[in-house]
């Protein structure tokens, strides 16, 4: 019998449900995307309403791309955290409910670790060192002693957040994506306005440079104070990247998270990389993007390496550091 | 000028080469190419500057650095005293499995005191490890002594702790900084020398004798160490 | 005559030093100063012939940037060797004195030192001394240097070009 996972992830704006065989295979990875009307973000509640109207046809509709049904699944995983309470707690509750009607195992997986573990999947990088960019995170993370470390990461906004509410900011659409939209108008940016460059060490901050560009935003146009966000807040991610690599001596860059589909940055990266002799996995929807399949392939390798839970245990939470995971798959 | 590489990080480019007469250190902060002109030049100029600013600042506080020989605005690159004979603390560590506890609390005591002194200028180092610290010998031996120094005799004659490598350091004034700067440290020791894990106490026992207001820096490190450096990672 | 490279500069540059002791015409010197091309140093501040050094490295890498401070590069190695931004003050402790009896001179041309040696009525001494005749509390006083940071080094070499180094040193906007 095949081993069969299927993973719901729902910690932030997208739910999506996937479903992956024993080699990692991808045999179906639907998911829908709330968009929050222009000039707000995405709130806990309307999330959560949404993914709730849409978790169960996806679940229908990824069960029959991949040719099976739910007594074909070998185990359940779910996105345990970190994320939005509410939009979590509706995948932890379908993921409990089906491993409880069809008595399959279930796991709680960590987001974070979700995206690397599909990144080094795809992209067979050994030993990456991992720019994790996305609404509510940025971090630098590598490998070492059977955990993900965070060599660096904001004191306070994460990138993807400072792009959100900066689109808000000078009413920029959140139509397919804020940070979509902004990419856009950067390229016709010219000037590159001064922006607070806030490094700590291995840290950076977002805050300072979001209130700033609000008090001058309307002495600029959009493209200049698009083309200079992106420049001064990717510099500040790039440079924290390099110091990690230095660090670890790795020479590989993983880019995960919803940041990471933004061409100029994966530009800079690769610009950096070029001065190192080192290499740039980015831009494979597969894991920079919030999917099921993330989530169903790494909860099966913790359920391989002898990983189990109870259903008590079987919560969700907002806060879940990826250091906390213990590697056991990876020595 | 002939430049000899000995290191290459993130920051920069390390060579020896001979300044002013002297044996020296260049530190060369190359521009990088993925970012702007105008934001490379900006930055490479102004942590430059921050980085020589606060060597002398330091010094003047009397942590042993390097004493700084030119500050090269167009290349940004900082010449500096080439710190010899010495070690680093970690290859010290790393090359004499057995040191007496003297020796050790000798240390931890500078170290404590020298960190203390940065933090009541506001100067955190960002990158406190055993690599970023160097042992020299006293400056009351005689020359003949010094010019034949093996790594054995660190253990026997009178060491100065100096502290290097101030590319990340920046100024700041709050406690929790400064327990960050000291968790690096006491993180860099238990990875980098487990046996060697009980000198952090007497580290931040010496921090604590020359730190103006330790104790609100000494509980924010606990904190810090409850949630592991970093704060909690949110969606 | 003493001479040093200076290696920063590509080719690189020669330093010629000579030290008089036992002066008897500053005076006369002072007055025809724009007749000599050289720095006459007080030696009195002078912890070693490295801060010499330093300030030619630094008045030349000024010049060639369009950066002097001063009327002449040689007014600008006085400049540098002290911690003020004071162009007076700088001359005041480190320019020459009518009343000085010994006296540092530095050029980069080695024939201008010979024209200086029979300028100047005066013994021509070992260079290497200037060190033991610093005076140490004066410099102290000079650079503010506290007494903690004196257990560093065995002499103030370090501290002193520590303080030069970033003398005038700012972000360019």
């Amino acid at each position: 019998m095949v081993f069969l996972a299927l993973g719901i992830e729902g910690s932030a704006n997208k739910i999506g449900v996937g479903i992956v065989n024993g080699d990692g295979e991808i045999l179906a990875n639907p998911r829908r995307t709330h968009i929050a009307p222009p000039g707000s973000g995405f709130l806990p509640k309307e999330t959560a309403d949404h993914h709730r109207a849409h978790i169960l046809d996806l679940i229908s509709e990824a069960l029959s791309q991949a040719q099976v049904t739910l007594s074909n699944i070998s185990l359940i995983c779910y996105t345990k955290g970190p994320g939005m309470a509410l939009p979590l707690s509706v995948g932890a509750l379908v993921a409990r409910t089906l491993s409880q009607l069809y008595n399959i195992p279930i796991i709680g997986v960590n987001h974070c670790v979700g995206h690397i573990e599909m990144g080094r999947l795809v992209t067979k990088a050994e030993n990456p060192t991992i720019l994790y960019v996305s609404g509510g995170n940025s971090q630098v993370i590598a490998y070492n002693e059977s955990r993900y470390r965070i060599f660096g990461e904001t004191l306070d906004i994460a990138v993807g957040n400072c792009l959100d509410r900066f689109a808000r900011i000078i009413n920029i659409s959140n139509d397919p994506a804020p940070g979509y939209n902004i990419e856009q108008l950067a390229k016709q940016g010219k000037n590159l306005i001064e922006l607070p460059y806030v490094v700590k060490g291995m840290d950076v901050s977002f805050s300072g440079m979001l209130t700033f560009i609000e008090s001058i935003a309307k002495n600029h146009s959009q493209e200049d104070l698009c083309f200079s966000l992106q420049e001064t807040a990717f510099a500040m991610l790039v440079e924290t990247a390099e110091r990690a690599m230095a660090h670890c001596n790795s020479n590989e860059v993983l880019i995960v998270g919803g940041v990471g589909c933004n061409l100029r940055l994966q530009e800079m990266v690769k610009d950096m990389l070029k001065d190192r002799n080192g290499k740039l996995h980015a831009m494979d929807d597969r894991y920079c993007i919030d999917n099921g399949a993330m989530i169903a392939y790494t909860g099966m390798l913790q359920y391989q390496h002898g990983d189990r839970m109870e259903l008590i245990d079987c919560t969700f939470t907002q806060r879940f550091r990826t250091d906390e995971v213990l590697v056991t798959w990876r020595s | 000028m002939d430049l000899t590489l000995i290191s290459q990080g993130a920051e920069g480019k390390i060579y020896t080469c001979t300044f002013l007469g002297k044996k020296s250190i260049k530190k060369e902060r190359i521009s990088r190419s993925y970012r702007q002109k105008s934001l490379d030049t900006k930055l490479r100029e102004r942590r430059l500057i921050q980085e020589s600013r606060n060597l002398v600042k330091i010094r003047k506080e009397g942590v042993p650095v390097p004493g700084l020989y030119f500050v090269d605005t167009i290349t940004c690159s900082l010449y500096m005293e080439f710190i010899t004979p010495s070690i680093s603390l970690k290859n010290f560590f790393i090359q004499n499995p057995s040191i007496p506890q003297s020796l050790l609390s000798d240390f931890a005591n500078q170290i404590g005191k020298s960190v203390a002194l940065m933090h009541n200028v506001q100067c955190i180092h960002g990158d406190l490890t055993t690599s970023n610290m160097l042992l020299k010998p006293q400056v009351s031996l005689a020359t003949e002594i010094l010019n034949d120094f093996s790594p054995a005799d660190y253990l026997v004659n009178p060491c100065m702790v100096y502290f290097i490598d101030f590319g990340l350091s920046y100024g700041s004034s709050t406690p929790e900084d400064m327990a960050v700067d000291l968790h690096v440290l006491e993180k860099a020791i238990s990875s980098a020398h487990p046996q060697l894990e009980k000198i952090f106490i007497e580290i931040l026992a010496a921090y604590k004798i020359h730190k103006r207001k330790a104790d609100s820096v000494l509980t924010k490190l606990e904190q810090v160490r409850m949630r592991g450096r970093k704060r909690l990672a949110f969606g | 005559m003493a001479h040093y490279t200076l290696e920063l500069f590509s080719p690189s540059y020669t330093v010629y030093l000579l030290y008089f002791t036992q002066v008897k015409n500053a005076k006369q010197i002072k007055e025809n100063l724009e007749k000599f091309d050289c720095a006459f140093i007080n030696p009195r501040l002078v912890v070693s012939v490295q801060q010499i050094l330093f300030a030619c490295n630094r008045a030349l890498f000024e010049k060639f940037n369009n950066a002097s401070k001063t009327q002449s590069l040689y007014s600008d190695v006085i400049y540098y060797m002290s911690p003020s931004s004071n162009i007076s003050e700088a001359m005041n402790h480190y320019g020459l004195q009518e009343s000085t009896e010994e006296v540092i001179v530095a050029s980069f041309n080695p024939e201008t030192l010979e024209t200086v040696k029979t300028a100047i009525d005066g013994v021509v001494s070992n260079i290497l001394q200037i060190a033991q005749k610093a005076q140490a509390k004066k410099m102290q006083e000079v650079f503010k240097l506290k007494d903690c940071e004196l257990w560093i080094d065995r002499n103030l070499v370090n501290s002193v070009l520590s303080v030069l180094s970033i003398k005038d040193i700012e972000e360019n906007d």
